[in-house]
């Protein structure tokens, strides 16, 4: 673009004002510091964060898992989508130096995580041939029909949805705000469940039989096993069953909404599967309070 | 007598969606030929859950691969994996589901999210559906595919996503040297995506190699429900004549295994070359020229036609889908009505009564936060109400010869507010009318016919002077 000349008049008034530069301000106080320690940025509340305890987000507790799996060690960090640089969760921020030394951070999203750990965890011997094919096979079954149960059963659920949706994901003082939210929050679950339903029509009884089926599967292959597809160690494919059977376990479930956890419940292998995980790498989580729950109908 | 309607067929095949072939492939191996019809109705709406493919059976409906196999398993008491183990029966889930996420996202970049395919696809999906919809729902199949793939692949595809993501140099850089350059980063940018597109498709069909190996079936020499599906997506990747080929030449070129799979299954369970244009005319059962049968020995039905029903479910849906009502909330529940317990009912209730009374409390808060801030507003002094207004109004009006100012100023609005001059004191102070109140009754009447003048000025200069003179 063309500049216009400046009017004389204009040019003297402005340069009877100098322009100065005042020193950057230093930053807030409460201000992230990066230290040696990667953190791991998640969907929690911020005394969870501190002990390291599960996100209450499958696909943040997934990765949170799985760097402990692979002995990576960091910190968990309270956050929601709209800190994340991508717009979902979780993501890392790896940085060796202190910010004021370099302004570059190095952010992992969510979908480079899995090469990010494997180059900086202890590494496993990885699965090959036919074992990972399956291990792709039942991913997708967990991030299919497990998937379409957790947020049918969370998010539209009438009861659920008001009382543990809207607390963990849309906490806000103001009821008006946090409604809002929540309507936000469901329309956009409603959104992710009408892909495997394009004709609109979403029928629980048959989200639930599906989960259910895709549970049965999931103890099938485990079998006895310790970890599954006969590993030594827990994979990721480990993780990604304990994100969804440790919160189904340990969610406090409106007690007529309940079908994903009496499906769970069902399969004593995946149960002592999510204990093993828990008691060897959460300590300090929560329990699931089965007692409670057991068959009280 | 079984009715199964699907989308219709397409490139030789049966039908033109993965799920619809699928399911033929299954009920073409467990059903005799006699006891089930095929027709190709492409109408989703006919089904309560409004999917195709959908079985009929009497009064009810069972819809979607799922959905029909479960009905049929309840209905004979046996399905096609009942004689698989437990974990062959898992498996057979777990790679059938994957089928359908992964393979099913393939065959929506390829078919929908690829600009010279989608062409093509819109064309043959011309065919299939009557006149408003034919317009319409391939647009609808586009956006369904573009939300399933949503993260896997940037935009649509090559040209159109690059149009959007870098604007085009500016016109006095498109110059004779500018444009090689731009074309060169179109056309890496589509050679980029190609790459990523191909990678995707060679991960997936590496995989179902991996799990066939060199057997007949997925599972020993019977076909399962896996089978069924792997067909039903596989053939429609690999005999998809489409002008960017991409999956098809991946297939061709590096799956051999999975090719000869699939030509040898089809025969069985998705009938020789179908004849489209014979099919859809309903003729199906007429030989070809080159002595085939016409509907390649599927069971085909007729057609019934009804447009009018169809355009107007049609309409009626979208309006309700605008004014908000979502089809769950009519169909959730209501479709065993035996389930309907007086628990649920209760239950139901408690539901609503929860929500109102959250939407009450909504509405309460809104409701005193815009009163506050209403309040605040006046008892700060940003509105000012009638008392200020009048005396200040007043006191301008009491110095006197100002009243034509005034009124000039409000000439250009006099054609609205002339009704609003009778008795809105606080508008009158707010909108600075002059407070008629504190004028003597003759500095109102010269004030008035001051005003009625402005008006007529203004009535005329909005009318081009053809209208009526003030009388005077």
């Amino acid at each position: 673009m063309a500049s216009l000349p400046i009017p004389q008049f204009l040019k003297t008034l402005f340069d009877s004002f100098p322009l100065l530069t005042y020193p950057a301000n230093s930053l807030p106080s409460r201000c992230p510091t990066f230290d040696a320690v990667p953190s791991l940025y998640v969907f929690t509340t911020s005394e969870d964060a501190v002990s390291g305890n599960p996100s209450f987000n499958p696909g943040c507790l997934k990765w949170q898992a799985y760097m402990k799996f692979n002995q990576i060690e960091f910190k968990t960090v309270p956050s929601n989508n709209h800190a994340s640089p991508t717009g979902a969760l979780p993501f890392v921020i790896s940085q060796r130096r202190s910010m004021s030394e370099s302004m570059e951070l190095a952010v992992v999203p969510s979908n480079k995580l899995a090469a990010w750990i494997e180059k900086h965890g202890y590494s496993f011997e990885g699965m090959v041939g036919m074992d990972s094919a399956r291990a792709e096979a039942f991913l997708a079954l967990v991030n299919s029909q497990l998937r379409d149960a957790w947020l049918y059963s969370l998010y539209l659920e009438p009861n659920n949805s008001q009382d543990l949706a809207s607390v963990l994901y849309c906490g806000s003082s103001v009821s008006a705000v946090s409604s809002f939210l929540l309507r936000q929050t469901k329309a956009a679950a409603r959104q992710q469940l009408l892909q495997a339903h394009p004709g609109g029509v979403l029928d629980p009884r048959k989200i639930y039989a599906d989960a259910g089926a895709a549970l049965q599967a999931i103890s099938t292959i485990l079998g006895n096993h310790m970890w599954f597809f006969g590993g030594s160690n827990p994979g990721l494919f480990d993780a990604s069953v304990f994100a969804y059977t440790h919160l189904i376990l340990t969610l406090r479930w409106h007690s007529e909404e309940n079908a994903l956890l009496r499906a769970v419940m069902g399969h004593d292998n995946l149960l002592g599967h999510e204990e093993r995980i828990r008691c060897e790498f959460f300590r300090e989580a929560k329990t699931p309070n089965l007692n409670h729950w057991v068959w009280e109908a | 007598m079984l009715e199964l309607h699907i989308w219709g067929p397409s490139f030789t095949l049966p039908s033109i969606s993965p799920q619809s072939l699928s399911t033929i492939a299954y009920l073409n191996l467990t059903q005799p030929s006699t006891s089930w019809t095929l027709i190709p109705s492409s109408n989703p709406l006919l089904s309560p859950s409004r999917e195709l493919p959908a079985l009929r059976d009497g009064a009810t409906w069972a819809s979607g691969f799922r959905g029909v196999v479960e009905h049929l398993r309840r209905k004979n008491g046996s399905s096609l994996d009942d004689k698989l183990a437990g974990a062959k029966r898992a498996e057979a889930l777990a790679f059938g589901t994957y089928i359908e996420s992964e393979g099913g996202k393939l065959l929506d970049l390829s078919m929908y999210l690829t600009d010279e395919n989608f062409d093509v696809l819109r064309g043959v999906l011309a065919k299939l559906l009557p006149v408003p919809a034919r317009y319409y729902f391939p647009g609808v199949l586009r956006r369904e595919a573009r939300r399933r793939c949503d993260g896997l692949i940037s935009a649509s595809s090559s040209a159109s996503a690059v149009d959007a993501a870098t604007p085009l140099p500016q016109a006095s850089a498109m110059t004779a040297m500018a444009l090689p350059a731009a074309k060169e980063k179109i056309s890496a940018k589509a050679v980029a995506e190609k790459i990523k597109q191909v990678a995707i498709a060679a991960n997936f069909l590496r995989t179902m190699q991996s799990l066939l190996g060199g057997r007949t079936y997925f599972f020993g020499d019977k076909p399962s429900s896996l089978d069924c599906l792997a067909a039903g997506y596989l053939s429609l990747a690999l005999y998809a004549e489409l002008p960017n080929g991409w999956l098809r030449e991946e297939m061709l070129a590096r799956h051999h295994g999975l090719c000869k799979y699939v030509d040898g299954v089809r025969g069985q369970m998705l009938g020789d070359g179908v004849d489209v244009a014979a099919v859809i005319s309903g003729q199906a059962a007429m030989a070809t020229p080159s002595g085939k049968i016409a509907g390649g020995g599927l069971p085909w039905g007729v057609v019934e036609r009804q447009d009018v029903p169809w355009v107007a479910g049609f309409f009626l849906n979208r309006a309700m889908e605008i004014v908000g009502i979502t089809p769950t909330e009519r169909y959730g529940g209501g479709e065993n009505e035996e389930e309907r317990t007086e628990e649920k009912e209760g239950r139901r209730k408690g539901t609503k009564s929860l929500q109102r009374w959250a939407t009450a409390k909504n509405v309460a808060v809104i409701a005193g936060c815009i009163s506050t801030l209403i309040g605040y507003c006046v008892w700060s002094g940003l509105i000012t109400m009638e008392f200020s207004g009048r005396a200040k109004d007043g006191a301008v009006g009491g110095v006197g010869g100002n009243e034509g100012e005034d009124n000039d100023d409000d000439g250009k609005d006099a054609e609205n507010e002339m009704e609003l001059l009778e008795g809105f004191g606080s508008a009158e102070a707010i909108l600075g009318l002059g407070g008629r109140g504190t004028f003597s009754p003759k500095e109102e009447d010269e004030i008035d016919e001051v005003i009625d003048a402005e008006f007529c000025r203004g009535v005329n200069e909005e009318e081009g002077r053809g209208g009526i003179r003030p009388e005077k």
